[in-house]
């Protein structure tokens, strides 16, 4: 809850593709990637209840195990915020802000959704609120896996892409960009309104939700995240999570294990 | 009744082609070209060339052509417009209600183009300036960086202009690729607005005027031509541009 105002956060999880599968329950650093995601949610002053969103049994059979609520929800879903959708109205409650929360997204801790939730509240003009990191030029060319913005001077995001934006103009390359980090409260309403659309057309060529909304002329927020964090699409990017947080929790002195 | 006059920004000191608005096409300096063909729409009242150089402006002269002398310490084309508006606007007694700001490296520019532009402000009087919206047809010009691609929501205002080519390629899909042609069309107060406004991030990038309307969360409407053109950027374009004018 926050000022009066009640949060589901949705955590939507698939097995995964060729290219990464079993990605959500790889182990990283003695747990699940899906765990981590959901004990870093668990720690959010705001959210009111939790869900873990996925079409697979063996996805629900292991994150009960380790406590998780669980909602089984359709294979047919093309985007990761239809499956939020669903489990919403599974809920069957009332809420007025929902959170999209990849599950791919382990580093991401539960202060920094707080933050990305209170933007939100602040601004009831924003349909949606994502977090965004820098990563550098020649980085961000060559991963395709990583998602692109570029903002005007409100912060609302002009254009996702998978391409590195912007171009520098008879420039050099020595400068960075702005990568979507995939965890983005909205209100219900703007919830409603996403699956109510159509399919936009840039949403599909690039294949960002996102891009429904802006293509809609309706605002989504970027909010820079100072702490370093990882989404994980692939082995390499696991292993640099699993570093990632190991010196997270050396640091802090706790027992993870 | 809308006035509406065309103003063709020119100077002869650019880095990547110095000397471009008189480099000659088919025996006609460039900017002869863009004057002549652009003089010719229907809708215009008045069609002029704003230029900080005296070979500009005796060549315009020397065809008939109107031409203001603007200071040369302009940065950007939209400043020289707006000098030299102040100036026809003194000089004629009367205010414009729409400025066609016409660049001119296009001298494949056709006089129904400006009708294009100018039209969808005729009926719509919430939009404030609008470009047009050609289709990019070769890989080759998606992948130039002279060549500004632009993407558009579903309303047709423009999200954003970029010298990287985007949307972004995907391995087997046939992509819609949409480029900038440089008709704009300003209401005469949101020219003078826009002047003022601060230079923004993504403008020095991408170095693209319109994005400082865009990034300060103002529109800019795209409309489709159904025209094909050309912009000159260096002398290989310029040959292109003129086995393509004479074949017209």
């Amino acid at each position: 809850m926050i000022n009066g105002r009640s949060v589901l956060v949705i955590i939507p999880a698939r097995m995964g593709g060729y290219r990464f599968p079993d990605k959500p329950l790889r182990m990283i650093y003695g747990k699940e990637m899906l765990r981590w995601v959901w004990e870093n949610v668990s720690n959010s002053k705001y959210a009111d209840e939790t869900l873990i969103a996925t079409p697979n049994q063996e996805i629900v059979e292991r994150c009960e195990a380790f406590g998780a609520k669980v909602v089984l929800t359709s294979d047919s879903h093309r985007r990761g915020t239809e499956r939020v959708y669903e489990a919403y109205r599974n809920t069957g409650k009332k809420w007025d802000i929902v959170v999209n929360f990849q599950g791919d997204e382990p580093l991401v801790t539960g202060e920094w959704l707080d933050k990305a939730i209170e933007e939100l509240e602040a601004n009831a003009d924003v349909s949606c609120v994502n977090l965004y990191k820098w990563m550098s030029y020649s980085e961000s060319e060559t991963d395709q896996n990583e998602v692109k913005v570029v903002i005007d001077t409100q912060s609302n995001a002009m254009y996702f892409s998978r391409n590195a934006l912007p171009a520098i103009w008879l420039g050099d390359k020595k400068f960075n960009c702005r990568v979507e980090i995939c965890v983005m409260p909205m209100w219900a309403s703007a919830l409603e309104k996403f699956v109510q659309m159509p399919n936009a057309y840039y949403e599909e060529i690039e294949s960002v939700d996102m891009m429904r909304f802006v293509e809609n002329g309706m605002k989504v927020r970027m909010l820079e995240c100072t702490e370093p964090v990882k989404s994980v699409d692939c082995q390499e990017d696991l292993i640099e999570a699993e570093k990632m947080l190991e010196q997270l929790h050396s640091r802090n002195g706790t027992e993870s294990r | 009744m809308t006035t509406i006059i065309a103003l063709i920004p020119a100077r002869m000191g650019s880095s990547r082609f110095p000397g471009k608005p008189m480099a000659q096409i088919l025996g006609k300096p460039m900017i002869g070209h863009v004057y002549e063909r652009v003089s010719m729409s229907s809708q215009l009242t008045l069609t002029a060339v704003a230029t900080c150089d005296k070979e500009i402006y005796d060549y315009i002269e020397s065809i008939g052509g109107i031409a203001v002398m603007t200071s040369d310490k302009h940065e950007r084309a939209s400043d020289r417009c707006a000098e030299a508006l102040a100036k026809l606007e003194e000089i004629n007694k009367t205010k414009y209600d729409i400025v066609v700001m016409v660049q001119g490296d296009e001298p494949m520019i056709h006089p129904d183009m400006i009708n294009e532009a100018v039209q969808p402000m005729l009926s719509d009087k919430s939009i404030q300036v609008t470009n047009l919206l050609g289709k990019i047809e070769s890989v080759e010009e998606f992948e130039d960086r002279n060549c500004i691609k632009v993407v558009c929501d579903l309303n047709s205002d423009a999200l954003y202009f970029s010298r990287e080519p985007i949307p972004t390629p995907t391995k087997t899909d046939e992509i819609p690729m949409f480029k900038q042609v440089c008709v704009i069309p300003f209401r005469r107060d949101f020219l003078l607005e826009y002047i003022r406004l601060s230079p923004t991030p993504l403008e020095v990038a991408e170095s693209v005027d319109m994005m400082r309307i865009l990034e300060h969360g103002k529109k800019v409407r795209m409309v489709p031509t159904s025209f094909d053109t050309k912009a000159v950027d260096t002398l290989d374009d310029l040959k292109r541009v003129e086995k393509l004018l004479n074949r017209i």
